[in-house]
């Protein structure tokens, strides 16, 4: 990519901020009381902060304790820093909400960029105005900055910008994470179909197949036993599948979204259902495997009536159709941006997977980039053994073609709810085909998929639907396995007639612990008899390889 | 107790640059700290059991935990 081609402002960052100081340029409103404020606590933290230090014997105890009283003056410091750092902050953030006469858009860009200036320059990612820091450093002699100095290296020597948030050497897929057993009895050039083997005498019917996100690898559901969504439905009877993709090459250039839908979902499903000896399954999409499970019952319905549809119900975790307001992600997406994009995985053969890394480590930057600056470098500590964070870590490329797509079909022009406006297989998508029953499970916490943004597809769809929204984020909200100390909180109900979120969530009574139990009801009552397990693979698809197999050990 | 207390006092503001001022007590629901989620869980998870030496169980960091139960099972793996 050469700099000097590049269009200026491609994220519209200064277009914001400029947009944000006319709106305050044409009525000032209350900004000359909230500069006054900021004053004001800065000079009350100042004179505290003045009146602390002349009154302090500082000389007689740096003589008796030098560290203890360097400590000491570090943390008045910091103090200090801190309250005027937050003064500062709180007033860069009320000039972008109490803007008048500026669109939400613009002040949802201004923040975020504003948020990771301020997130930068927190006095905690500096060393001298970090206490804990300073502490460490005296405690072990210097040794914590020299550790610091080794990951700063090793980070750097990696080659993907990235600070390290997890101690990849702790984890070993297959191993010690994603270990339900199983076997991989198909491949093709996109994934890899993993069936898992049975764990009851007798087994409904009519399986499950994950379809998983391709944006990291597919073990989130399968984490550990613990955490395992896979193992709580072997447990209820349930014979399951999980779609685990390949992490693209360059020479997948040209795999495209559609490829996704029916080289990868669809084939999936057909495989499982011969295994099976069914004619329909339990399709299961998470984010963007939703998605395109949505783009593929679309498809199918649309299909000549002879052939059938091969999903029974859909199901779909934290996954958006409509994306007209997609969360913080949409800073990302302007024209000018994705051109670049499409430039750069053009040339590459795909978007590689430490710019996805970044994109979402900077939508989170307090808790994924200087939390681990701090932890790693300021601190010299190792990178945590958590294995959410190795997962979260264990990123995936996207091929150039379905990359280009995907951000210019669905998140620039979201085309996924215009009836018949895409054209996938050669038919064009409509969501109103799709009459299948929905189970949609929406976090309340998600910034990626935004809850009340997810909740739009029942405005496209018919057939009965049914909504449960779990607490907490993208992840640990569909990860929500039930426990007796559980203090989850979820929502659930089914959905008659159309109505706003917010209303929906007016009428719910909130209900305690998972809605994992209700999901397993859901499907149960549509599961068919209890039969013999299936085989593990059949003549036709036999079994190439234990679980996890190989393609999800590829980096 | 107190000592477990002060420490995660100390902590907060670093792990949720939003809880600068933010009272922590006994009672404080973990939910209720400001920019407390499913990532900053982790990183306090990642804090508890490098300081204190023991493994904290996901379901003890959920939002509906108070700060009390958190220090009461350290206390309790610890002895």
């Amino acid at each position: 990519m050469n700099p000097s081609s590049m269009p200026a402002d491609p994220l519209g960052i200064a277009k914001s901020l400029f947009r944000l100081n006319q709106a305050w340029m044409f009525d000032s409103g209350n900004l000359p009381a909230m500069t006054s404020a900021m004053y004001a606590t800065i000079e009350a933290a100042a004179a505290e902060q003045i009146r602390f230090v002349t009154e302090n014997k500082a000389g007689k105890a740096q003589a008796e304790a030098p560290e203890a009283a360097l400590l000491e003056a570090v943390k008045i410091c910091s103090k200090l820093v801190n309250k005027f750092y937050n003064a500062y902050a709180t007033w860069l953030r009320d000039y972008i909400n109490c803007a008048p006469e500026l669109c939400q858009k613009d002040k949802r860009r201004s923040l975020f960029w504003i948020n990771q200036m301020i997130s930068a320059f927190s006095p905690a990612n500096f060393f001298w105005t970090n206490p804990a820091a300073v502490q460490k450093f005296l405690q072990t002699r210097g040794e914590s900055l020299v550790s610091g100095c080794e990951n700063l290296r090793q980070d750097i020597q990696r080659g993907d910008n990235l600070i390290q948030i997890a101690d990849t050497a702790a984890f070993k897929v297959g191993h010690n994470i994603a270990l339900t057993p199983g076997a991989v009895i198909f491949r093709n050039r996109l994934m890899e179909l993993i069936q898992y083997s049975p764990r009851t005498e007798r087994t409904y019917e009519i399986p499950v197949v994950f379809v998983q996100p391709w944006i990291n690898k597919y073990y989130i559901l399968d984490i550990t036993e613990e955490k395992s969504l896979v193992a709580y439905l072997l447990n209820h009877g349930f014979t399951v599948f999980a779609v685990s993709w390949k992490n693209p090459s360059a020479d997948m250039k040209l795999v495209n979204f559609e490829d996704y839908m029916l080289r990868g979902a669809l084939k999936a499903i057909e495989v499982a259902s011969e295994i099976c000896g069914c004619e329909q399954v339990h399709a299961a999409g998470y984010c963007i495997g939703g998605t395109v499970l949505c783009a593929l019952l679309a498809y199918l319905n649309k299909g000549p009536r002879e052939a059938g549809v091969a999903i029974r119900d859909l199901t779909l975790f934290a996954t958006l159709v409509d994306f007209s307001s997609p969360g913080e992600l949409e800073v990302f997406v302007t024209e000018e941006f994705v051109k670049i994009i499409e430039d750069a995985v053009y040339k590459e053969g795909y978007l590689d997977k430490k710019f996805m890394a970044a994109t979402f480590r900077a939508l989170r930057s307090n808790n994924l980039i200087w939390r681990y600056f701090i932890h790693n470098y300021l601190m010299g500590e190792a990178p945590p053994k958590s294995d959410f964070l190795f997962w979260n870590s264990d990123s995936t490329r996207l091929p150039a073609a379905m990359c280009s797509y995907y951000l210019r079909e669905f998140y620039l022009n979201n085309n996924l709810v215009k009836e018949d406006r895409l054209q996938l297989g050669n038919r064009p998508i409509s969501l109103r085909r799709i009459k299948e029953p929905l189970y949609l499970v929406g976090t309340q916490q998600d910034h990626i998929c935004p809850w009340k943004e997810t909740f739009k597809i029942f405005d496209h769809v018919g057939g009965p639907k049914r909504f449960a929204l779990s607490d907490e984020g993208h992840i640990t909200g569909i990860v929500n396995p039930p426990s007796a100390r559980s203090r989850r909180r979820h929502w659930v109900s089914d959905i008659n007639g159309l109505r706003a979120p917010e209303q929906w969530l007016s009428e719910q009574r909130e209900k305690q612990g998972s809605w994992w139990p209700d999901w397993v009801y859901w499907l149960s009552e549509k599961s068919g008899q209890t039969v013999e397990p299936p085989g593990m693979g059949n003549d036709k698809y036999p079994v190439l390889q234990k679980a996890p197999g190989s393609y999800v050990l590829e980096q | 107790m107190f000592e477990a207390l002060e420490t995660i006092r100390e902590v907060i503001p670093e792990l949720f640059p939003g809880a600068t001022d933010f009272p922590v007590q006994p009672e404080t629901l973990l939910s209720d700290i400001p920019e407390w989620d499913s990532m900053t869980s982790v990183n306090f998870k990642v804090f508890l059991e490098e300081t204190f030496g023991v493994t904290i169980p996901d379901d003890l960091l959920e939002g509906g935990s108070t700060i009390g139960e958190v220090i009461t099972f350290i206390g309790r793996a610890d002895s």
